[in-house]
């Protein structure tokens, strides 16, 4: 069995309630830095939802002190990038730098975090040009599942809104709302990470960075926010503009990854469609050779997690390859799994999780998000070996807690035009399910 | 074993050929968590006849699908089983196989690459399941993607009939009508030790694995396959429109280069990074942020081995015609090719291309395939390295005379998307 090794990764207390995660390795002269703040777009009003999308796209547009372009070669000149994105429950900034310039580039994120500054003009522009820009997102069946799954799976709910909102909330955002929003979101508890040959030669530079962040925006008490129970019993599809091929999203609840069942499900998860040996797999592309793209997939959450199969068959067959797939399923877990079985699983898997770790940066990115979720930045080593010592029987178990054996199960779909309404719906009447519903996409 | 040297800036990475003609180089880093092994092979889209294209794809696809020995279904279990991460590509001028695992278990990948490179055995029914499989695999990706469905009408305009100018993955009807026996045949004929590289990077003993590659892939039986020479002809300048179902317009500009082994090759690439290498770059902040032109507008610098393309593409913003775009890019390059770029520029382009090599040889997978592509290219697994020095040393004056050529010498290719049921529908 693969062993994954103790990397040399460590999480430090800094000031308050800030944390530091260092972690080192062959880094080729390069520094990553991620500040991850423990705040995300769930808390927003409905009425403005993607107000904090808003609010960190106008940080490119520059500050106080330099123009967007005069701030954008700033960062340049010193071979450093950006990056910024928002989740639901979260939000981080990425700085990638050449290693000699780290200490001025850390002068410009801090002034770029919390200096920003554009006129009304600026961000009409921005607004128009993100409603452009989500309209291309929806040139293909992918781009439609994805802006599908928050308005099927957490209807009514905070969790409906993708995290950069809607049209509509977008249109009612003004200037004056997004200072307070990004020191709301400043003011979030956060974790620093530091990806370098030696992360403890820029851990002073790093805790002095965030020192003087908390002293422009102190840590703030803000409320996390649950994830809601995802709907189910239901189809719901969309129209993609056209071509031939469908995307299609089955998705079924799954236990809190804090469950002291969830290292069983993450594997029982494995073995059932996340390599080219499993059931799903062999079914769908290699036997049937229904999709090109088919797998199964775990998206944890403290409070519910998410399951679902993925794949792209041709529009036709979209309902016959959802039953495919809940039949293979089906017949995975009244069959009961064996420890040989079980074994290869875990090797894959724990092949999957070295590569992921490979890099000194996507070390630094995982142990961020663990002691973002309050857990040991060990957990990188540790689950691991938790999960190599589980046997099939106590794997097999949970195919009870989770999947698509309960029958709560929701079928998301991007069908194409020409599949006509009644096509589709006859397609459809196979499943089980309370009700077809075409959605139309804002 | 012919070939064993090294080269002084890249000491550590170990060349050689086996005596069957294969290739190899080894890129070993002891601090690295794990190990990559690639396996190239001299053969891609171009290498097709008429009426099979995509056959250098769907050999791909079968190379998983079993040998002789090798059941199908078992090559991707015991590959799984060993922890290994699995894939393969296939473009116009190579096809390559990689896998990620732990160093231990190279011994046992490589017996198992070794099996499928000799004795890939295609039966009918796996055949007519994975023709199934691409036939899905163009729908998802190309006949789903507008943008893709453009790039492949640009590509035939531009290439005409010759060996660029179809899909890799293959027409739809040459798909459906070639047989198990014709990729049997490309196999054989193409999969010759001689036209195969392994790169290898990450914690490996070198002297250990080079034992492993001789007891392996070294029993290839060696046989003669030359590459054929192929010619790719070029169109003359061109400005095509069409119409798909787009939310926005693009406009493709795209004009031919001498490929990779020219030595203009490391002008390009810094012309590539000046034009669009950062939001400061020439193009997002003419055209993007002041003139607000663009959704987003990115120039490609395509490294093929045969003549080559440079490219400018732009998703236009609501309102904003093709003309203003042609305008506003041949304004930028005749600013270029009056007064080149000012210092600061090419100072900035620099540092910025610094930064993206250290981020991109990060990991193992991107260290195989830079030796693999490099020796596509170049023939040569280092020369793709040496030219980050070449493109520090190009002057400004070469990137005038580059944007003068793009303007007044070179043939240009264009092509408009509008919306389906646009107004300017032609």
């Amino acid at each position: 069995m693969i062993q994954i090794p103790r990397f040399d990764v460590a999480l430090e207390p800094l000031p308050g309630m800030d944390r530091m995660v260092l972690s080192g390795g062959p880094s080729f002269g390069i520094v990553s830095i991620r500040i991850h703040f423990d705040h995300g777009t769930a808390s927003e009003p409905d009425e403005v939802s993607g107000l904090l999308d808003v609010a960190l796209t106008m940080l490119d547009r520059g500050t106080h002190r330099m123009p967007r372009l005069v701030l954008s070669r700033a960062f340049e000149r010193l071979g450093a990038s950006l990056g910024v994105r928002a989740f639901r429950t979260s939000w981080y900034v990425d700085l990638t730098v050449l290693e000699e310039y780290l200490d001025q580039a850390l002068d410009l994120l801090l002034e770029y975090l919390t200096d920003s500054a554009f006129d009304a003009e600026e961000l009409s522009d921005v607004l128009t040009e993100a409603e452009e820009e989500a309209e291309t997102a929806l040139e293909d069946p992918s781009g439609i599942l994805a802006r599908m799954n928050g308005p099927v799976l957490w209807s009514g709910t905070a969790w409906e809104h993708h995290p950069d909102g809607r049209v509509e909330t977008r249109r009612r955002i003004k200037a004056e709302m997004l200072g307070p929003r990004m020191l709301e979101a400043l003011g979030a508890k956060a974790v620093a990470g530091i990806a370098a040959e030696d992360p403890g030669h820029h851990a002073k530079a790093v805790a002095g960075w965030m020192a003087k962040l908390r002293t422009l925006v102190p840590v703030n008490k803000s409320e996390k926010v649950r994830r809601p129970p995802i709907r189910t019993g239901a189809v719901s599809a969309a129209r993609t503009r056209g071509g031939a091929q469908a995307a299609l999203m089955l998705s079924a609840p799954a236990p809190s990854s804090l469950d002291e069942s969830w290292d069983a499900v993450v594997l029982h998860n494995a073995a059932f469609g996340s390599g080219f040996m499993t059931p799903l797999v062999q079914r769908v592309r290699g036997k049937e050779g229904l999709s090109y793209g088919i797998g199964s997939t775990l998206v944890p959450d403290r409070d519910e997690s998410l399951f679902a199969v993925q794949c792209s068959p041709q529009g036709s067959k979209a309902a016959y390859t959802a039953s495919v797939c809940l039949d293979a399923w089906d017949r995975f877990v009244e069959t009961p799994m064996t420890d040989t079985y079980l074994d290869q699983v875990k090797s894959y898997y724990l092949g999957t999780l070295l590569m992921r770790a490979e890099t000194v940066r996507q070390r630094m990115g995982q142990a961020v998000q663990y002691a973002a979720s309050n857990r040991q930045v060990s957990e990188l080593w540790e689950h691991p070996r938790r999960l190599s010592e589980l046997d099939a029987a106590t794997v097999g178990a949970v195919a009870s807690r989770y999947g698509f054996g309960t029958g709560s199960y929701i079928v998301v779909c991007a069908l194409p035009k020409g599949i006509s309404d009644p096509g589709w719906k006859r397609h459809f009447d196979a499943l089980p399910r309370e009700g077809v519903h075409l959605r139309r996409l804002r | 074993m012919r070939l064993n040297r090294k080269d002084s800036k890249f000491e550590a990475i170990r060349l050689g050929q086996l005596q069957n003609g294969l290739s190899y180089a080894l890129w070993p880093d002891s601090r690295d968590a794990v190990a990559t092994l690639q396996i190239w092979v001299s053969v891609g889209s171009r290498d097709e006849a008429k009426g099979k294209t995509g056959l250098a794809h769907m050999l791909e696809h079968l190379m998983f699908r079993g040998s002789a020995s090798v059941p199908d279904g078992e090559f991707d279990r015991r590959m799984e089983s060993l922890g290994a991460q699995v894939n393969a590509a296939t473009w116009l001028d190579y096809t390559y196989y990689t896998t990620t695992v732990h160093a231990a278990a190279l011994p046992e990948v490589l017996e198992l690459e070794a099996d499928r490179f000799a004795h890939l055995l295609i039966t009918q029914e796996v055949f007519r399941a994975e023709r199934e499989v691409v036939a899905n695999e163009r729908r998802q990706v190309v006949e789903s993607d507008p943008e893709s469905m453009m790039m492949e009408r640009f590509y035939r305009e531009i290439y005409g009939e010759s060996c660029y100018g179809w899909p890799t993955i293959g027409w739809s009807d040459d798909i459906a009508g070639y047989r198990a026996e014709d990729a049997q045949a490309f196999h054989h004929e193409a999969y010759a030790p001689s036209r195969l590289f392994v790169s290898i990077a990450g914690a490996v003993d070198p002297s250990q694995t080079l034992a492993l590659l001789e007891q392996t892939l070294g029993g290839l039986m060696p046989r003669k396959s030359v590459r054929p020479e192929r010619e790719v002809a070029l169109s003359e300048s061109f400005c095509r429109t069409m119409t798909l179902p787009v939310a926005a317009p693009r406009v493709n500009l795209a004009w031919p280069t001498e490929g990779r082994r020219a030595p203009s090759f490391a002008a390009w690439c810094l012309l590539h990074d000046l034009l669009s290498g950062g939001d400061s770059a020439l193009l997002p902040a003419a055209l993007e942020v002041n003139e607000k032109l663009v959704l987003d507008i990115n120039a490609s610098q395509y490294d093929h081995a045969l003549p080559s393309l440079f490219e400018i593409s732009a998703t236009l913003r609501q309102g904003v015609g093709p003309e203003r775009i042609r305008k506003a890019v041949d304004a930028v390059l005749t600013m270029l090719a009056a007064s080149g770029p000012t210092e600061d520029d090419m100072a900035v382009a620099k540092t910025r291309l610094r930064a993206q090599d250290a981020l991109s040889l990060a990991g193992t997978y991107a260290r195989a395939e830079e030796l693999g592509e490099s020796w596509i290219a170049f023939g040569d697994p280092l020369a793709g390295l040496r030219l980050r020095d070449e493109i520090v040393a190009v002057t400004a004056a070469e990137i005038r005379r580059l944007a003068h050529r793009m303007l007044h010498e070179l043939p240009r290719y264009e092509l408009v998307v509008l919306p389906t049921g646009s107004d300017e529908e032609a």
